[in-house]
């Protein structure tokens, strides 16, 4: 399926958990020369999908440093692609 | 009496009324106007005013006839439904007010099956009350259009369409004005939807928003849906997608939906703050989304069942 969001504009849209103006499952709209203003979510304040990355945060820790894990298609690719 | 209580109409010709009133009518079926079946002539009401009329089916049992309707207004009348068609009906500057209907049959303002025509120009339904869960205009193959015209406070008391419910049916609505109602404002199964610089604001609560609430317009399994110009205000839904919930249970790549040029506001529902889209193709263009709330995604839901795409990889 393939959905087209383009040229539209999302002021002050609320969302209580994820995806404060477009939340996404499976498939990844086109989006193309939209404009995101104020909006909120816990997260993705604009535009939220299913978990795709891993940011693990060192706890506790006084420098705030994160690290960032590979995606899961790159952890993927490396299981299945690579001896 | 059983039918036509104050007309029964038998022979194959027109039939004109005119300049008059009609009130504390009752019969069965056809509580005004009874056509016996297989009458195929044309029938026209101009400027007549029906008042406390009553029926336990129809007001206006029409058949197979052509009928006009102009400037004309029916008034706190009580009958399941005002007109009974099985061809085609235009109903041109006139108005239903406070009807009531009572039974468990769809359509209070007009049931239209079977290749129906059904025209509202310029007209106005107000204060329409259903007790059942399917639309106050009941369509099945067959076609609607809606041009300039008002629907204000049409109540469900359960699901479905509380203005237009569709089957298989096309609707084409323009320049109208759609307030204050319950449950789905449109809902249509796998119909054409066409609406163009049209309202849509203000829902209401009915008894059975917690089990079944999803979109001022409901599309499942439609085939084009068109929607542009038009605005979205104050819309609450229970549960998914507060403006337009748009469905497609199995996936058909020529199912398409486009939304454009649009204004969102202040909607809110618990997915989807606005729009819900599963599993069909869709476009969204040119609209604007603002103060609309859900949990997830509180302007737009995209949803897709790409399951069999993923164990193909």
């Amino acid at each position: 399926m393939n959905i087209l969001i383009s040229s539209n504009i999302f002021n002050s849209n609320v969302a209580f958990t994820e995806g404060g103006a477009v939340k996404w499952n499976d498939e990844n709209p086109t989006f193309i020369d939209n404009t995101f203003l104020n909006n909120s979510a816990l997260y993705g304040a604009d535009i939220a999908s299913f978990p795709i990355r891993i940011i693990l945060k060192c706890w506790p820790s006084d420098d705030n440093e994160s690290i960032s894990l590979p995606s899961i298609d790159d952890i993927l690719w490396n299981k299945f692609f690579v001896s | 009496m059983e039918k036509g209580g104050t007309f029964y109409v038998s022979e194959h010709s027109g039939f004109l009324l005119k300049n008059c009133s009609v009130t504390n009518s009752y019969a069965k079926y056809g509580s005004i106007f009874y056509f016996q079946e297989n009458y195929e002539g044309l029938f026209t009401i101009e400027n007549v005013d029906f008042y406390l009329c009553e029926g336990m089916f129809d007001l206006i049992d029409a058949g197979q006839t052509n009928m006009v309707i102009t400037n004309s207004t029916f008034r706190q009348n009580l009958n399941n439904f005002c007109f009974l068609v099985f061809s085609n009906i235009e109903f041109v500057n006139s108005r239903i007010i406070d009807h009531q209907c009572f039974t468990n049959l769809p359509g209070c303002i007009i049931n239209a099956i079977t290749n129906s025509v059904v025209i509202f120009r310029s007209s106005i339904f107000e204060n329409i009350s259903s007790f059942i869960e399917e639309g106050n205009v009941y369509l099945e193959d067959s076609v609607v259009q809606c041009v300039s015209s008002q629907m204000k406070t049409l109540m469900s008391n359960k699901n479905k369409g509380s203005c237009f419910s569709s089957y298989t049916s096309t609707l084409f609505m323009n320049d109208s004005q759609l307030t204050d109602y319950t449950a789905n404002c449109l809902y249509s199964m796998e119909s054409y939807i066409t609406i163009h610089n049209s309202i849509f604001d203000n829902s209401l609560l009915n008894e059975t928003q917690n089990l079944y609430d999803y979109g001022t317009i409901y599309c499942e399994n439609c085939f084009i849906i068109m929607i542009d110009f038009s605005s979205f205000i104050g819309n609450s839904k229970t549960i998914n997608g507060s403006a337009i919930f748009i469905i497609s249970n199995s996936p058909n790549l020529l199912n398409t939906a486009q939304i454009s040029n649009s204004y969102f506001y202040d909607n809110n529902a618990l997915e989807a703050g606005t729009i819900y889209v599963y599993n069909q193709n869709s476009s969204l263009i040119l609209n604007i989304f603002e103060g609309n709330s859900a949990n997830r995604g509180g302007g737009i839901f995209c949803d897709n069942d790409s399951n069999f795409a993923k164990v193909n990889f």
